[in-house]
């Protein structure tokens, strides 16, 4: 009986895998409603949907967690072409990796709004990388600070988000692998 | 997962972050105004404007897609409209401090502006 439920469970991860996919991708449809505000920076989002990267790279692993970054580069992809797939997977992976390895080894000294704000950073960083690949000019990184100012925000906006809807996304984990 | 929300070292994590981001942005706003600006496309410059030195509004359009139109004027430099999707480059708006940057990437356009100052941009 026991050996059964734990078959059943292993069968249903890679649906609650495409759960969280969907709901990244809802968030990040979400996101691209918010008008763009006089005194932020250009371009930047809140960067809601790392909650389930977050979630995914804690609880099930790496490999779901990179899934559901692609899944959610590929949606930018299609609906806003190849640019925007570039800057959504170079720093939604290196953001990813951030959060898997935090958690895992960081987890006792940072809490989840520190990793969350590092996690901002990460893909801050990454697509500032990107950017300066795509011009080729070394310039893009003039937005470094700003980006890291409105990182540290939304860092702490998630990951206040994260903690919020843990109990939800386990429930959620729970229900789906029963 | 029994982790914390927030301790001492996200505390410590986020005072210094935004700290080092304030430094940069004000050490940038303290650089002598007035400079060059640079268009680069494609990685390669294609054209350098002394920005003190136009008087007309002048408009250029490199020979990028999308297309992006950039107008300079009474010591300013901006993106004046694209035909990229996100108009992020528009949305930067004016530019006219050294450092000041301004970028399309659908367009692999960068404007900005280069100091004459050893306090200009380094990083």
């Amino acid at each position: 009986m026991n050996k059964d439920s734990k078959t059943t469970a292993r069968n249903f991860r890679p649906a609650l895998c495409a759960v969280l996919c969907a709901q990244a991708i809802a968030l990040n449809f979400f996101e691209s409603l918010i008008p763009e505000l006089p005194f932020l920076p250009p371009g930047a989002k809140p960067g809601l949907s790392n909650i389930i990267t977050m979630f995914a790279a804690a609880s099930l692993g790496l490999p779901q967690a990179l899934i559901i970054t692609a899944a959610k580069s590929l949606f930018a992809f299609a609906t806003r072409g190849f640019t925007a797939f570039i800057m959504s997977i170079s720093g939604g992976v290196l953001s990813c990796l951030a959060a898997y390895f935090l958690l895992k080894f960081a987890g006792r000294k940072l809490g989840y709004i520190g990793i969350s704000v590092i996690c901002s950073l990460c893909h801050n960083f990454g697509q500032l990388c990107a950017g300066c690949v795509i011009t080729g000019s070394r310039m893009t990184f003039y937005y470094a600070p700003f980006l890291a100012l409105f990182g540290v925000i939304t860092g702490i906006l998630t990951g206040l988000i994260f903690a919020a809807v843990l109990p939800a996304l386990e429930k959620q984990k729970k229900y789906i692998l029963r | 997962m029994k982790n914390r929300v927030f301790g001492k070292v996200d505390l410590i994590l986020i005072a210094a972050v935004t700290v080092c981001a304030l430094l940069f942005i004000f050490m940038r706003g303290s650089a002598s105004d007035g400079g060059t600006a640079v268009i680069t496309v494609n990685s390669s410059v294609i054209e350098e404007l002394n920005l003190k030195e136009i008087k007309e509004r002048t408009v250029i359009t490199p020979d990028t897609d999308p297309k992006v139109t950039i107008v300079a004027e009474n010591g300013e430099i901006y993106f004046e409209s694209s035909e990229c999707r996100d108009k992020i480059c528009v949305r930067t708006g004016r530019l006219s401090k050294p450092g000041d940057t301004a970028v399309c990437l659908p367009a692999k356009t960068v404007v900005s502006i280069t100091g004459s100052g050893p306090d200009a941009i380094t990083y």
